[in-house]
């Protein structure tokens, strides 16, 4: 997290743009309209990782090896790929669909590293509902960095969510986060 | 009692539906094997320095596997003498000591208990330290670096555990320069009974086509694997294409010649990794011999009883953890070569973790047929009936360099019922003698029509 005093509120303006950008991009994935996501909300040089860190003890130092896995390490052709299992129409793990509902809030907006682009935290709860009897819930907070594209919209270049379900009960986290 | 004679039938190749269900066969499972078996722990490379140790489970008890001070690793049930409370809350790391959350007392890495607060105080000097050390996992060894424990002290060792099983799996764990674990694991719950991975990885081609259409045509287009999209055809016939392997100790294999390259996602890391085989090649022919070459340039999906199980390519390595007969932990590792260089590393690591990790695309293909063909059997009607694992059936035979009982097909159920006959005969033996008595003619049920 960038130290609070680095950090430059966006403007009233900016901070109601990057708002309905993060509530289409709500909509659209919850509603199976990823690839609209993917073409219009998505930056060609999107990073988007989403990792779970071992847990050891706070003054443990000296521990050997890698502390975080990465669920998601994707870049745009990798998500593309994710978007294009749906369209195949043989992904039988969401036929009958899956149903997806999520609320995003504690959103905030800074000033980026780079003009046009911003710093932004949220929060996320998602619920699962498939198979006529399953239900999960995931709850996670992201740090999105998003660049203004040439057409002058919002686009997410960066997506970093350090997840903190440790052992998974949702089974798998094959949606976009 | 569970009668299990009429469990299995290895002969006929069935299976009663009972054992993804009832609880008196988990309890027995529980007893029988995995406080019998070896068991996966952990990697050599995970905790390579004194002190280093994580946390895992053989079956369902609680273990820190752990490096002591002159090298070798010990591990320990990982409950407290005194009132049972856990001793390490944390999944890995280094240290000292272990000391329980609950009154303080505090073991050595040696799993000794060194300190107890208040001891003169409170004991009058009178508790007995020496016999209150924490319980020891009886054998802990490694085969090629891979760190199994098993808590029967009259087991056999790793190596015979193994038997042929160590023949082929050293065609890619004990390759010149080594493999290693990518830690740490991803963990995620799965509503399904433990063996229903366990078999899935064991040998089953047939459902790649079916189950991962959508996956193979999208992930694996470079890949002779994609061939199978659709189960609608064979691109050669399927002997050609690959065989089934068993072993006296119920480990198998299905194994797809020439598979091992083209599964990753772009043609730059497909050749990365084809440059690598083919430099690596003559090294492992030389050590190893033509046949464990060609097996190392394969795609393999083997599991090694009773619950631990790897993918050759994908580069899967998983731990499937019982919690009661509905539901399991599923632990999943990335595994690489040593010598590979650290690029080649990250994206096999990564195109792993897309594949089968927590959002793993195939993965969760997996999750659903594990699950129904769990939960199903909560019906009475339903549980009555057999299952079929007759493929290749009559087609078993033994090969004169390729160990254990093979079948020409890598679309095939030998291994399979393999599995299920050293289950069976677990579940029925007293004891590790019983098992060694019957250990010299366990091919005929195979072989013999
Ligand atoms: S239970 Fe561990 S110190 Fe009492
Ligand atoms: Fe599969």
């Amino acid at each position: 997290m960038t130290n609070q005093n680095d950090e430059r509120e966006v403007t009233r303006e900016v901070r109601d743009e990057i708002e309905r950008f993060l509530f289409r991009e709500a909509r659209l994935i919850d509603s199976e309209q990823e690839r609209e996501w993917l073409e219009t909300m998505v930056d060609p040089e999107v990073k988007y990782q989403v990792f779970s860190r071992q847990l050891r003890y706070r003054k443990d130092t000296r521990g050997s090896g890698d502390k975080e896995v990465y669920f998601f390490d994707d870049n745009y052709a990798d998500l593309a790929r994710r978007v294009e299992l749906r369209e195949t129409g043989m992904q039988w793990v969401a036929d009958p669909p899956n149903r997806l509902r999520r609320i995003v809030g504690n959103i905030e907006g800074f000033e980026g590293e780079r003009a046009g682009e911003y710093r932004v935290y949220s929060n996320c709860m998602v619920t699962r509902n498939r198979m006529v009897y399953e239900q999960m819930s995931y709850a996670y907070g992201r740090e999105d960095i998003l660049r203004r594209g040439a057409d002058g919209k919002l686009k997410l270049l960066q997506r970093v969510i350090d997840f903190e379900e440790r052992f998974v009960r949702g089974k798998n986290l094959l949606f976009i986060l | 009692m569970v009668d299990v004679s009429k469990l299995i039938n290895t002969k006929d190749g069935i299976q009663s539906r009972r054992i993804f269900h009832d609880q008196d066969i988990y309890d027995l499972e529980m007893e029988r094997i995995f406080a019998r078996c070896w068991l996966f722990l952990t990697h050599e490379s995970l905790i390579p320095n004194a002190g280093d140790f994580i946390t895992t489970k053989m079956g369902q008890d609680n273990v820190i596997v752990v490096r002591q001070q002159n090298g070798k690793v010990r591990a320990f049930v990982n409950s407290c003498t005194h009132r049972g409370a856990r001793v390490c809350a944390a999944e890995a790391g280094n240290t000292r000591s272990f000391v329980c959350s609950y009154h303080g007392w505090a073991y050595g890495i040696d799993g000794s208990l060194q300190g107890v607060p208040l001891e003169k105080e409170v004991y009058n000097n009178q508790l007995d330290k020496s016999t209150h050390g924490l319980i020891e996992v009886a054998l802990v060894d490694n085969f090629c670096g891979f760190i199994y424990g098993c808590f029967d002290s009259a087991a056999p060792s790793l190596r015979e555990f193994l038997g042929e099983a160590a023949w082929y799996l050293e065609a890619w764990m004990g390759v010149p320069g080594g493999t290693e674990l990518i830690g740490p694991p991803s963990r995620s719950i799965l509503y399904c009974n433990w063996k229903t991975p366990g078999e899935n990885f064991i040998g089953d081609m047939y459902h790649v086509g079916w189950t991962h259409a959508s996956s193979t045509q999208v992930l694996f287009s470079q890949s002779p694997l994609m061939a199978l999209q659709g189960n609608a055809s064979l691109p050669a016939p399927a002997e050609v294409m690959g065989l089934h392997f068993t072993s006296r100790g119920g480990h198998g294999a299905a194994i797809t010649y020439g598979g091992r390259g083209g599964l990753y996602t772009t043609a730059r890391e497909n050749e990365m990794l084809a440059a690598w085989l083919a430099a690596q090649t003559p090294k492992v022919a030389e050590r190893l011999g033509e046949v464990r070459a060609k097996l190392y340039n394969s795609a393999w999906d083997g599991t090694i009883f009773p619950n631990n199980s790897f993918l050759v390519g994908p580069n899967t390595f998983k731990v499937w953890l019982p919690r009661g007969p509905g539901a399991i932990e599923a632990l999943t590792w990335t595994w690489v070569e040593k010598d590979m260089p650290e690029e080649l590393k990250r994206v096999i690591a990564r195109n792993m973790n897309q594949t089968f990790g927590t959002a793993g695309m195939l993965e969760s293909e997996d999750a659903d047929n594990m699950e129904s063909m769990t939960q199903v059997n909560d019906g009475v009607v339903t549980r009555r009936g057999m299952l079929n694992t007759q493929m290749g059936l009559g087609r078993e035979r033994e090969d004169a360099v390729m160990p254990g009982v093979v079948s020409d097909a890598m679309i095939n159920e030998l291994s399979h019922r393999g599995f299920y006959r050293y289950y069976q005969e677990m579940l029925m033996a007293e004891n590790w003698d019983e098992l060694r008595a019957s250990a010299s003619n366990w091919k005929k049920a195979h072989l013999e029509r």
